[in-house]
């Protein structure tokens, strides 16, 4: 996991998180730990941007988080994708589809 | 709902919850880590090291969230203050209506803390101002705090200097007069005499020249001068070569050695000092500066760093004590005090400037209570506005924020406002009291002033913005947005808040008005009380010989009965005398007294009058009633006579309470050895500096036995006094033309000049006074208005099932007067106890002067009456039908 690819992932991490948190809620671990492991340990999210990341998140009313017990019995703050949350989600993918599929033509014409 | 207030101040003072939250969560973020690791088989301590490596450092992961907070802030700000723009210019007769009342209310705050912060808040302008300190010699008995000007001899002072180990120095001076000749007219100067010492004492640098120095302080040095930059620039057009030049005051030359800056006028006093003479030097000490007992000058001194005042004080005793053994002109009865130059500085005009600060603190309340009822009223107008947004999604906490915001826009408004209105305020205080505040040309309105006009700006938007907002952001949605809330007019809690505000608002206007009324009545009775002598149609002047012309005493009193001959003679001049001191011009001389015969009074126990040498016909001219024996003669003015007093009642109902004074001697320690002298009459009292003084002992000597090259003459004119002040300048020219004379004013002015303070403080409270009336009335008028527009439906409905306008009528004024009523009995009752502040500015009238209370009672209950009775008509003319057919 190089720093040049940190720098790719800035504008999809918000994509990513709420893609991990569409299944279920879950805490900022389990976040970094579910986005490891939809894209099978390609990308690795450092928590100094997961954390304000989904602060930031928080505040535009994407998710809304809660304390409760954690798999082994520790208090920890879940974070769960909310309505709004979800139609963001919706519009992300939507976006991201169309710019893949835009790059990848504008790739392969040469 | 409590939950709902704690969840909105988080958002408001978020900080420390948010932090300690963020806090928890990346502590629970490094146990989980930590736990994945252990199963992975690592060791507790291992794992958790790895925990914290992944994690990258819990410190750097909360400043990046909280960059993501603070930015969100910020922005969510930026959109309430749009928006509270938006609101204010939208209504903009609310919006006046509210800045113009706070900004009265601040600006009068302001005004006021502008003088408190100059004056009582800054250190005196010297550096290490808190090492600085007056040297007070009282009786034991006096109490702490009073008699800080005491003053102390040369020879002392010397003593003091030498041994005292607590002080890096030490400095004694008296303020002094002098007049300069050989510059035009000759013109009065106001300055002092003083040790070299003074100026090293308060660490000031000339700004040409030298100040004074040791070699100045020694008998028969060369006769130099400082001057003041004002003295320099006015008399001497800034003359870049003024040192080493002569200059004449009080016909003696004197060398100028060094000027000081404009900005150093101590000691202070109107008109500012401008010279500072070597007190050795002075021609007036002459005959006294090498004697123990005579005590004429202020100590002040610089403590060591890290020296405590007790420990100063003690020490400063001790020496006492030794001087005391060694001199027995001293008084062992004597004790000396330690205390912060300021407290001689700023006296007690302290007490008086928090008073005041305290009272417009509630001006501001009351203009706080005002417009969070104007913020409710127009609440209930916007609970539509509101439930569309809470339906819409918004949070109550966000709605709770956004009101709050808008309200302490409208308070920074206000602020500004009221800082204009400081601005006059302080203007207008300093020309109302420039004899009464100490150095008042540093009042100003500077950082420190800004900082508090803006703190109370944001404190009063939030003070009046809570209550309003609270209650709208608990709006209940459904029975908005159903259109149905007509009938029940808010909820009876809202009634219930906007009745409260009214009580607070008429308890805070009582307490205000009762202690302005206090200080109204005592200012009454001093300007209506008598002050023992008629003060109409009498003409004072004073005139200085210069000792160095004038050497002997019997030229003195030569040079005076000539005068007062001449000054007779004018046409318009009724009758004339001299006199030192005269009342109310402002010195007076305590001497000591025994009576002759009688057992000497126990240790430390002294019987002191105030001293008045005068010309035969003092009484008659001042129109003093002579109570028994006789008034001074010719004869008693002859040379050789034998020595005589007059005594005041105060003296003879005091000393002489079972027996005839005029059958007895007094012994007189005054200015020269002791002496006998018979009591040949009783003269009634007479006030002597300020006409709240309490009666005290006087003896009257004649002016022949009693000799002062200073005296003031008194002249009782036919017409307007003021007009014969050239004419009396004449005739003093006539016989010496180098003599001015100085302070020619009509008595009264001396006496309205004595109640300076009495005026200023009065004048000040009872504008606060009135100003919380007004806005008391205001903001009960508002709130019964809104009340009746509300209930129209209501009264529309109980008239129409019978009720009379007059039960109408009795029911509104009955509403709102149950809250004046309540409102004033609280008010009562704090001012009982409040008004002991005030005990020490009263004069004829009593702390809970009854006829004050109910006085204050009755009108504030008539006005708030009126104030109920305009929207009770209203009420009472409701036409039922138009009232019910009304949505």
């Amino acid at each position: 996991m190089g720093e040049e690819r940190t720098d790719l992932l800035r504008g999809t991490l918000d994509l990513l998180i709420l893609k991990a948190l569409a299944l279920e809620p879950l805490h900022g671990v389990g976040v970094s730990r579910r986005i490891a492991q939809i894209t099978r340990g390609a990308f690795h999210v450092s928590f100094g941007s997961l954390f304000p990341s989904l602060h930031r998140m928080e505040q535009k009313g994407w998710v809304e988080a809660e304390w409760r017990a954690s798999e082994n019995n520790r208090r920890a703050k879940y974070y769960r994708l909310t309505s709004s949350g979800c139609a963001q989600l919706k519009a992300e993918e939507r976006s991201w589809s169309e710019v893949v599929k835009i790059m990848t033509a504008a790739v392969e014409s040469v | 709902m409590s939950g709902r207030i704690a969840s909105s101040f988080q958002n408001l003072l978020r900080k420390r919850t948010v932090e300690r939250a963020l806090d928890d969560e990346l502590q629970s973020a490094v146990e989980v880590l930590t736990q994945e690791k252990m199963k992975g088989g690592l060791s507790r301590p291992e794992a958790r090291r790895q925990a914290l490596i992944e994690l990258g450092g819990v410190e750097q992961v909360k400043e990046e969230v909280r960059a993501v907070s603070f930015g969100k802030f910020l922005e969510t700000f930026a959109q309430d203050l749009r928006y509270a723009f938006r609101m204010l210019r939208k209504s903009p007769g609310f919006t006046a209506v509210a800045i113009l009342t706070l900004a009265l209310g601040i600006g009068a705050n302001t005004a006021i803390f502008s003088v408190v912060n100059s004056i009582v808040l800054q250190p005196l302008p010297y550096a290490h101002a808190n090492q600085l300190v007056v040297i007070s010699e009282v009786f034991a008995q006096t109490p702490a705090g009073a008699g800080l000007q005491s003053s102390e001899s040369y020879m002392n002072f010397l003593d003091w200097q030498r041994e005292a180990k607590s002080f890096s120095s030490l400095a004694a001076y008296q303020f002094e007069q002098t007049t300069l000749t050989g510059h035009g007219a000759p013109t009065i100067i106001p300055g002092a005499m003083t040790s070299s010492s003074l100026f090293t004492t308060l660490g000031v640098a000339p700004l040409l020249g030298r100040t004074l120095e040791p070699q100045d302080d020694i008998k028969g040095a060369a006769r130099v001068v400082v001057i003041g930059e004002g003295l320099w620039r006015g008399q001497f057009g800034a003359d870049p070569n003024i040192i080493g030049k002569s200059i004449q005051l009080d016909s003696q030359a004197l060398t100028v050695v060094g000027v000081m800056p404009a900005d150093f006028r101590y000691p202070d006093q109107t008109p500012s000092s401008e010279f500072w003479i070597p007190a050795m030097q002075s021609a007036s000490y002459a005959s006294f500066i090498d004697q123990r007992a005579p005590h004429f000058l202020i100590m002040i001194g610089r403590l060591k760093p890290g020296v405590a005042y007790a420990q100063a004080e003690s020490e400063m005793n001790a020496i006492h004590k030794g001087l005391v053994k060694q001199y027995n002109t001293l008084d062992p009865s004597e004790v000396l005090h330690v205390s912060n130059l300021k407290r001689l500085v700023v006296g007690d005009t302290q007490t008086v400037l928090l008073i005041l600060l305290g009272a417009v603190g509630l001006v501001v309340l009351i203009a706080c209570a005002n417009i969070a009822n104007l913020l409710l009223a127009r609440a209930t107008g916007r609970s539509k506005e509101i439930s569309v947004r809470l339906a819409l999604g918004a949070g109550r906490a966000r709605i709770f924020r956004q009101l709050l915001t808008e309200s302490v826009l409208l308070g920074i408004c206000a602020g500004i406002a009221g800082l204009l209105l400081a601005y006059w305020g302080v203007t207008a205080i300093k020309s109302l009291a420039s004899d009464q505040l100490p150095h008042l040309s540093t009042i100003q309105v500077d950082g420190w002033v800004l900082a508090f006009t803006f703190g109370l700006s944001v404190f009063a938007g939030v003070l009046f913005g809570l209550a309003p907002a609270w209650q709208s952001s608990e709006i209940d949605l459904n029975e908005v947005l159903r259109e149905s809330g007509r009938g029940s007019t808010g909820s009876a809690k809202r009634r219930w808040t906007r009745n409260t505000l009214v009580v607070v608002e008429v308890a805070l206007a009582v307490v205000l008005l009762i202690g302005s009324g206090l200080l109204l009545k005592s200012f009454y009775m001093l300007t209506h009380s008598s002050p023992g002598f008629d003060a109409q149609n009498l003409l004072v002047g004073s005139v200085d010989l210069p000792k160095a012309q004038y050497v002997k005493p019997d030229q003195w009193s030569a040079f005076f009965r000539q005068a007062v001959d001449r000054v007779k003679a004018l046409p318009g001049v009724q009758d004339a005398a001299a006199a030192l001191p005269t009342p109310f011009t402002g010195s007076n001389l305590g001497y000591g007294f025994d009576i002759a015969g009688a057992p000497p009074l126990p240790p430390g126990q002294t019987a002191n009058a105030l001293a008045h040498a005068i010309t035969p016909d003092f009484f008659q001219v001042m129109r003093i009633p002579l109570l028994r024996g006789r008034d001074f003669s010719e004869a008693d003015t002859a040379p050789n006579a034998p020595t005589v007093v007059i005594i005041n009642e105060e003296l003879a109902r005091h000393y002489f309470p079972n027996s005839d004074p005029l059958t007895h001697s007094l012994t007189i320690h005054g200015g020269r050895p002791d002496f006998n002298a018979r009591i040949i009459g009783v003269v009634g009292n007479v006030k002597d500096t300020s006409m709240s003084d309490p009666p005290f002992p006087m003896i009257y000597l004649p002016y022949t036995q009693e000799q002062w090259w200073v005296m003031v003459f008194v002249l009782r004119t036919n017409g307007n006094p003021s007009s014969l002040a050239s004419a009396l300048q004449t005739q003093i020219h006539s016989l010496d033309s180098s003599l001015p004379v100085q302070q020619v004013r009509p008595m009264t002015s001396f006496i309205s000049d004595s109640e300076g303070d009495a005026r200023f403080r009065s004048l000040l409270l009872g504008l606060f006074g009135i100003l919380a009336l007004v806005l008391a009335s205001v903001g009960i008028y508002s709130v019964l208005a809104y009340i009746v527009a509300q209930r129209t439906h209501e009264i529309g409905i109980r008239m129409a099932l019978g009720a009379q306008p007059r039960d109408v009528l009795r029911l509104v004024i009955g509403q709102g007067m149950r809250a004046v009523l309540i409102g004033t009995a609280i008010g009562l009752a704090a001012a009982l106890g409040l008004s002991q502040l005030l005990s020490q500015f009263l004069y004829g009238v009593r702390e809970r002067d009854p006829l004050t209370f109910v006085t204050v009672a009755v009108l504030l209950s008539l006005v708030a009456f009126a104030a109920c009775y305009i929207p009770a008509r209203r009420a009472m003319k409701v036409d039922p039908m138009v009232a019910l057919r009304y949505e």
